[in-house]
């Protein structure tokens, strides 16, 4: 299942910063670590990572380092900063009422099965 | 290591978007090495390795987007300002320590002062006067003085008293100054000295009133090392009459500003 694009691109940094909060990590790893925890469910766009990563570390919420690899190659790895973790915070509590409530508008609007399987009242 | 042609064309197409030129190198890094790392995790799989190369590059989408995006966060404008404000604070730091060690480090030459000062010039004058005479004083003269620039003082001073009761007084003088710039005065150039008998010693030695001869009544000396904020001078005082209680050292360079340090012949330890 590819997961709707529009429910996505507003989870997204949520999502990054999730990741990052479990330890530091670069790029690729973020992704491979997603499509893990989402059994293969998410498949995001790569490209999109670096814009999120690079503006969330414009606003302080994440440093970046290099570290060199085993194999002699130097990596880039993010950090979530406090800033970070409180932001994570914030949108976790913005997502949860927002499902909430989304999830409370669609029990109230949802027919019983009963009157789904009737259809329009007939005289 | 040369990146395979579909990177680096991926990467070139995604910079090529990045107005702020500085940036665009450390992109082009952090995308190759995603693409590589997606490559591989693509041919442990079994993937064929031209096959998981174009697979890594279409899944980062399309580079132009990507490119653009990135851009927005590297603006070229708020680039150079940080370059520059980051110079700026850098040479603001540095000018800051400077004058913090000029202006409040006046009380820092005391901690740089070696025990004597290094000198080719072998023994000095108040060494060697320690043993030529059987009457010979070891002055403490406690003294100082104090110009806008400079402050004299004097570590060292023997007086020597020799048969036909001609005194010599050789000594260390120290000159400190703030400012580096001004390290090295010609302290021997600018140097005369007055007994409290009216009587004036200078260098080429000008006659006294008391009508010693001139050319034994002299104030002279040499430079010696000098520091950023100190300066050494060995100097000595010949033909001192032996009824004068008290020599006062002046500077004058030019005829300008004047600086006036006062020490006593009397008191002292025997050496």
């Amino acid at each position: 299942m590819k997961a709707d694009k529009n429910l996505l691109s507003g989870s997204t940094t949520l999502l990054v910063l999730s990741l990052l909060a479990s330890g530091d990590k670069y790029g690729y790893e973020m992704i491979a670590e997603l499509d893990a925890r989402s059994d293969h469910t998410f498949t995001l766009k790569e490209g999109t990572l670096y814009p999120i990563l690079h503006g969330l570390e414009k606003d302080g919420a994440v440093k970046s380092y290099t570290r060199e690899t085993d194999s002699n190659r130097t990596r880039k790895y993010y950090h979530i900063t406090r800033k970070g973790l409180r932001l994570l915070e914030e949108q976790k509590r913005e997502w949860t009422e927002f499902s909430e409530k989304v999830n409370a508008i669609l029990s109230a609007l949802a027919p019983t099965e009963g009157e789904a399987l009737a259809g329009p009242a007939s005289s | 290591m040369k990146a395979p042609t579909p990177f680096t064309d991926f990467c070139n197409a995604v910079c090529a978007q990045v107005r702020f030129r500085p940036d665009r190198a450390a992109i082009q890094t952090e995308l190759l090495d995603h693409l590589q790392d997606h490559a591989d995790a693509l041919k442990e799989r079994g993937v064929p390795i031209l096959d998981a190369r174009e697979e890594a590059v279409a899944a980062m989408g399309d580079p132009v987007e990507l490119g653009k995006a990135l851009d927005k966060l590297h603006s070229p404008l708020a680039g150079w300002l940080l370059a520059v404000l980051k110079w700026a604070s850098r040479l603001a730091a540095a000018a800051a320590i400077y004058f913090l060690i000029l202006f409040l480090g006046r009380d820092l030459p005391d901690l740089l002062d070696p025990a004597y000062p290094i000198t080719s010039r072998g023994v000095l004058y108040y060494q060697r006067g320690m043993e030529e005479t059987e009457n010979t004083v070891l002055l403490q003269p406690t003294a100082t003085a104090h110009t806008e620039d400079y402050t004299l003082s004097i570590p060292y001073a023997v007086l020597n008293t020799w048969e036909d009761g001609q005194r010599t007084l050789s000594y260390l003088l120290k000159v400190t100054h703030w400012n580096p710039w001004y390290r090295g005065p010609e302290v021997d150039a600018w140097l005369s000295a007055q007994d409290d008998l009216g009587n004036v010693y200078v260098d080429g030695g000008a006659s006294a009133e008391s009508g010693r001869l001139a050319d034994t009544c002299r104030s002279w000396g040499n430079p010696l090392t000098d520091y950023p904020f100190i300066s050494y001078y060995d100097m000595q005082v010949t033909g001192l009459d032996p009824d004068a209680t008290q020599l006062t050292l002046t500077l004058q360079p030019f005829g300008t500003w004047e600086c006036a340090l006062t020490l006593s012949l009397e008191g002292g330890e025997p050496s």
